[in-house]
């Protein structure tokens, strides 16, 4: 089942390179629903009183090193495949005419989810490293073919630098556990229960680290993000920006946080890394208070959540911990509404630059709607989803130091600033205007007529579009009201971590 | 029960989806009927738990569904029904109810579009309401909390084609977020203390717990109802809040949300009562905010500012009263300010209305003429809020004044009221002075409409009926008097107790001085205002009055201090340190590499073959270090 779950998409992405140029769109959907519709399965038959991994999948691969075809799911992974399927769905559904040579994007959104879901479900060392490198090869040509504007190819090549430096540590890393844990296998279970000595994990930690560093990216590791997410297409930054850097944020959890449960050396990295984590929230919010380009202020967003999950993580408390893995559900959702909506706006205005734009509320009042919800959810409004997984992590950091966790409470009020710079800038009038009001909202009044800048005529969201928008909003609704959805099968382990869950 | 409970806010939920989802194709008269009638539901329902309670005063905890459960952290969501809620519930769904019918008519000439959506919000604003009243642990009542800042920004930004209400309601949200983040970290030491964040399973562990815990449990809580009720210092957003429309200034900004952090300490009075430094914080901050907001009320010309720092004023009061732990005299006079200043936004939101959205007073003059129930209405209001007898303000108002006189816990209490006895002085003032400019004397040159008409009934009708409630009201509890009339305590005392002093004779010599006082002030605007026989104050004290007309400075310091400070450190942040180095550093590196050894111009030549090269020969070193390490 594992196994269909990342074969499929493959399949799908040689059917649609392959099968006739009409049907395209089709095939790669039906492969992403049905790849969805497995990973629902196996949540309908994940049993959350089972320890270890489920619907394991294990077969010798490389008998002499003890490496093994090994897949399996756990607490940790169910939801990450999930929201994997579900928003290459939503990808592929966002992909619409405009979109160049779009067979081949479709083909490469399927290889990029297959390299994922097989991240999210290895459960051998070898195996992951090379579902993680897989998964950088349909990143890499999406970026540099598909990436919009001049700067494209230069975008790609930063972050493919960038991840192969983390890369090639990790590689490293991969080889010096097998060498230095001392049982002659990759299995992650086993490697788990025979730690090697502190002074190896110290080194360990620091190289695996900064290659999931990189991945998530955790401030400072966070340059070639502004770029890369600025040239990426829409369809692409849901699954990019929604999915994969929670590779890194898994990655940390599954191998930092399992296999080297005391990485004492010239540092506690226990300690330094939920500081650094605290410092991308302040860091990212900050950044994005300066940001014209209303894509880039969504990226460095972006950079602040994911400080958000990387501080849970390294709480090292059960509720910080989970509620990071909430928190990766809920960013994924919420980035891959933004970075739509950004696009929406920017396709019929012709520009992202929240300076120029004004005014769009009565010309599309049911984006303006949507656009709403997901600021309020974006920047951790009570009651949306996003709150749940902040307020758990914060008090799992409240629980590791009060003062991470204060200085941490500061990114709770710069979002309101930066998002509602976003959303008013956009929506509504700028400095110092006073308008009539929009008599007709529909199609807008006499007075939206002189305040638009750019174009004179702005459709509102197309069926097409709110199909894409609709699941997510409801999705926002859902977790907010009950994130126990999400928690209550969150308990059930492939291997123990340092801090048990109950 | 349960159901009952629950159906309190789904009415509103509903009301509000229905409203939201349909703004673009539902009928001006759907919305008529959904928008206030899904409040009046809820009125309905509410109404019926407090018969219920009448007979069973025991509190119900309701639980419905486990919001999440990780490790020990166990959140349910749940309902804790007690007469508090209830009192509260009857507060918002009453006076509520009112105004939203109101709205009605005041929100008559928006498009079809903008009615629904003002009416969603203002649905999405009574459920979260009755949300924070009606939760039964802390994470939900941050929910409710928030969910009412969030419609306080809805509303006051609802005319989001005129900038200043956009960058009013953003100011707003941003300060009550300031106030979330208070009770989120409060809720965290509470979790710590407790493993728990019920309402019930936290009292229950009350007894013996260590102190400075609590302290900091209530301080932090006191920081969201600080901004949440406006109080100094975190009390800016108000006045200009007064940019929504006026029925949201009623409901809103004077009614109910604003009276959310009185609720708070009174809900959490176990808590309050432990912490004695946060309690006296808590009547300290009430008493100084309502003497500052009362001065600044004396040189407002804009008749919704007026009120809207006599709200804070007022509002001070309460948190005067629930600091000296006088719960049932705090909660006689929030119920008693709900009707008194939505009495007076909706009188004056008619006024506004027949003037042409005409805000400033001075160009009002003798409306008593023209708009004499409007004019009978406000005056009732005004005497209310001055504290005159026989109107609802004076015995609640004068209840906390005595408490306070009377409690026999050393100074603190009797500084307390002696600011409160110097703000009543200065509020029969400013009130005097708002109602003859207005209604009294000749009609001002300056006039938008010549001859305004009287308001139409369905705005006539609540004001009516709140000015009934607000003459009549205060005779439900007549402490104030020492008349052994004491409804409101007696409802209240299985949830916040009885007030366990009373006052002597010098309490009552003491009220009645309060009294004859104010009122000599109210009359005192007559002989400034309409007979010119006496010389404005302020020509003597130019300097004086600028202080007030700048309120104190507050919006100038805050801007200083935090919004360019952020704005600064962001833009110096992202030009010193974010472009140069954190996304310069690969490309720094890349050319320095290219320029002297060509190790990266590889890359320029072809991007898909040095991957596959960098790949490969990575995955090359990685089997001869296996071979090695095997060998």
């Amino acid at each position: 089942m594992l196994t269909a779950i990342w074969l499929l998409p493959v399949a799908g992405a040689l059917a649609v390179a392959l099968g006739p140029r009409r049907a395209g769109r089709w095939i790669g959907l039906i492969a992403a629903l049905g790849t969805l519709g497995l990973t629902l399965a196996v949540v309908a038959r994940f049993d959350v009183s089972h320890r270890g991994y489920q619907f394991v999948t294990d077969l010798v691969w490389v008998g002499q090193y003890g490496i093994s075809y090994h897949l399996g799911v756990d607490g940790i992974s169910v939801w990450l495949l999930v929201l994997n399927a579900f928003l290459t769905v939503i990808a592929i559904l966002a992909t619409g005419e405009g979109v160049p040579r779009r067979n081949g994007f479709i083909a490469l959104l399927l290889l990029l989810e297959a390299g994922m879901a097989g991240v999210f479900e290895a459960a051998d060392l070898l195996l992951f490293y090379v579902f993680w490198e897989a998964q950088l090869v349909p990143a890499y040509f999406l970026l540099w073919q598909w990436g919009e504007g001049p700067r494209a190819s230069r975008a790609a090549l930063q972050f493919v630098l960038y991840t192969l430096v983390g890369s090639l540590l990790a590689l490293v890393g991969v080889i010096l556990e097998y060498v230095f844990a001392g049982v002659h296998t990759f299995d992650l279970a086993t490697l788990a229960a025979h730690p090697p000595a502190d002074g190896v994990q110290f080194a360990l930690f620091f190289l695996f680290g900064l290659a999931f560093a990189i991945k998530v990216p955790l401030f400072p590791f966070h340059g070639w993000l502004p770029q890369a997410y600025e040239v990426a297409p829409a369809p692409l930054l849901v699954t990019f920006a929604g999915v994969m850097g929670k590779t890194g944020a898994y990655a940390m959890l599954r191998i930092l946080v399992g296999l080297f449960p005391h990485p004492v050396g010239a540092w506690n990295w226990d300690a330094v890394v939920p500081v650094l984590a605290m410092l991308a929230i302040g860091w990212g919010a900050l950044m994005a208070l300066n940001q014209r380009d209303a894509k880039l202020l969504v990226a460095y967003s972006s950079v602040s959540h994911m400080g958000f999950i990387v501080l849970g993580i390294f709480s090292l408390t059960q509720v910080g911990q989970q509620g990071a893995l909430v928190q990766m559900v809920n960013h994924g959702l919420i980035i891959a509404a933004l970075f739509l909506i950004v696009a929406w706006v920017a396709e019929r205005t012709g520009t992202r630059d929240r300076t120029l734009l004004r005014y769009l509320a009565p010309k599309m009042p049911v984006l303006a709607g949507v656009f709403m919800i997901v600021t309020l959810a974006a920047l951790g409004l009570p009651g949306l989803n996003s709150f749940v997984g902040e307020f758990m992590v914060l008090l799992g950091a409240w629980q590791f130091a009060p003062w991470v966790a204060v200085v941490s409470a500061l990114g709770l009020l710069l979002a309101p600033v930066y998002m509602l710079r976003l959303f008013q800038g956009l929506m509504y009038v700028h400095h110092g205007e006073r308008l009539e009001p929009a008599h007709v909202a529909v199609g807008g009044g006499p007075g939206a007529q002189q305040a638009s800048p750019v174009a004179t005529r702005l459709p509102d969201l197309r069926p097409a579009e709110l199909l894409t928008a609709v699941p997510l909003v409801l999705l926002m609704f859902l977790l907010g009201f009950y994130p126990n959805l999400l928690v209550q099968l969150m308990n059930s382990l492939g291997y123990a971590l340092p801090v048990p869950w109950r | 029960m349960a159901q009952i409970a629950l159906a309190v806010l789904l009415f509103p939920a509903a009301g509000a989806a229905v409203l939201g989802l349909g703004a673009l194709r539902l009928p001006r008269r759907a919305v008529q009927v959904i928008g206030p009638g899904v409040v009046w539901a809820s009125f309905l329902l509410v109404a019926y738990l407090f018969w219920h309670s009448l007979s069973h005063p025991q509190p119900l905890n309701l639980t419905y569904w486990t919001w999440v459960h990780s490790g020990s952290f166990q959140v349910p969501a749940n309902i804790y029904l007690d007469r508090l809620a209830i009192f509260m519930g009857l507060v918002i769904t009453g006076v509520g109810g009112l105004i939203i019918t109101y709205a009605l008519g005041y929100m008559e000439h928006e498009s079809d579009a903008s009615y629904a959506r003002f009416f969603c919000y203002m649905d999405v604003f009574i459920l979260s309401m009755l949300t924070l009243v009606l939760s039964g642990n802390f994470v939900f009542l941050i929910v409710g909390w928030a969910g009412v800042g969030l419609s306080s920004y809805l509303l006051i930004g609802f005319w989001y084609w005129r900038w200043t209400a956009v960058i009013a309601a953003r100011k707003a949200f941003v300060m009550n977020v300031v106030g979330d983040i208070g009770m989120i970290l409060g809720t965290f030491i509470i979790f710590v203390s407790f493993h728990q964040v019920t309402y019930t399973g936290v009292f229950a562990a009350l007894p013996g717990h260590d102190t400075p815990a609590l302290e900091a449990i209530a301080f932090l809580m006191l920081v969201g109802g600080v901004a949440k009720s406006a109080q100094l210092p975190l009390h800016t957003w108000l006045p200009d809040a007064m940019e929504g429309p006026t029925p949201v200034s009623a409901l809103i900004h004077a009614a109910t949300m604003v009276t959310a952090g009185v609720y708070l300490v009174g809900r959490l009075h176990p808590i309050y009562d432990v912490a004695h430094y946060a309690q006296d914080t808590v009547a300290a901050v009430g008493a100084v905010t309502a003497l500052f907001a009362a001065t600044i009320a004396i040189v407002q010309t804009d008749i919704k500012k007026v009120l809207a720092y006599s709200t804070m004023s007022q509002i001070g009061y309460m948190f005067l009263g629930v600091g000296v732990a006088a719960y049932a005299a705090a909660f006689f006079h929030l119920m008693s300010h709900a009707f008194f200043k939505a009495l007076l936004f909706m009188s004056g939101g008619n006024v506004i209305h027949g003037m042409k959205d005409e805000q400033d007073m001075r160009r009002y003059g003798g409306l008593l003429r023209q708009m004499p129930a409007t004019a009978i209405c406000f005056l009732v209001g005004s005497l209310a809020l001055a504290g005159i007898i026989p109107f609802v303000g004076f015995w609640s108002k004068d209840m906390i004044l005595g408490a306070a006189f009377s409690k026999p816990a050393g100074q603190f209490p009797v500084s307390m009221w002696a600011i409160g006895f110097v703000t009543a002085i200065l509020t029969g003032f400013y009130t005097g002075r708002m109602w003859w400019i207005s209604f009294a004397g000749k009609p001002s040159p300056d006039r938008p409409v010549e001859r305004p008409h009287e308001a139409q009934a369905v705005m006539l009708v609540p004001v009516v009926i709140l000015a009934v409630l607000a003459t009549v009201g205060g005779f439900i509890q007549m402490t104030a008097l020492h008349v052994n009339v004491t409804l409101i305590e007696n409802f209240l005392a299985p949830t916040v107790g009885r007030i366990s002093w009373s006052g002597g004779a010098l309490e009552l010599e003491v009220t009645v001085a309060t009294l004859i006082l104010a009122l000599a002030a109210f009359g005192l605007g007559y002989l400034i205002y309409v007979r010119r026989s006496l010389p404005v104050w302020s020509r003597a004290l130019p300097f004086l009055q600028r202080l007030l007309e700048h309120k104190y400075y507050f919006d100038e310091l805050y801007d200083a201090i935090f919004v360019q400070t952020m704005n600064l450190s962001a833009r110096g942040g992202d030009t010193l340190l974010e472009e140069p180095v954190v996304e310069g550093t690969p490309e720094g590196v890349g050319s320095a590499a290219s320029s002297s050894a060509g190790i990266l111009a590889l890359a320029q030549s072809g991007y898909f073959r040095t991957y596959a090269l960098i790949f490969l020969g990575g995955a090359l070193v990685a089997l001869i270090v296996l071979v090695a390490v095997r060998a």
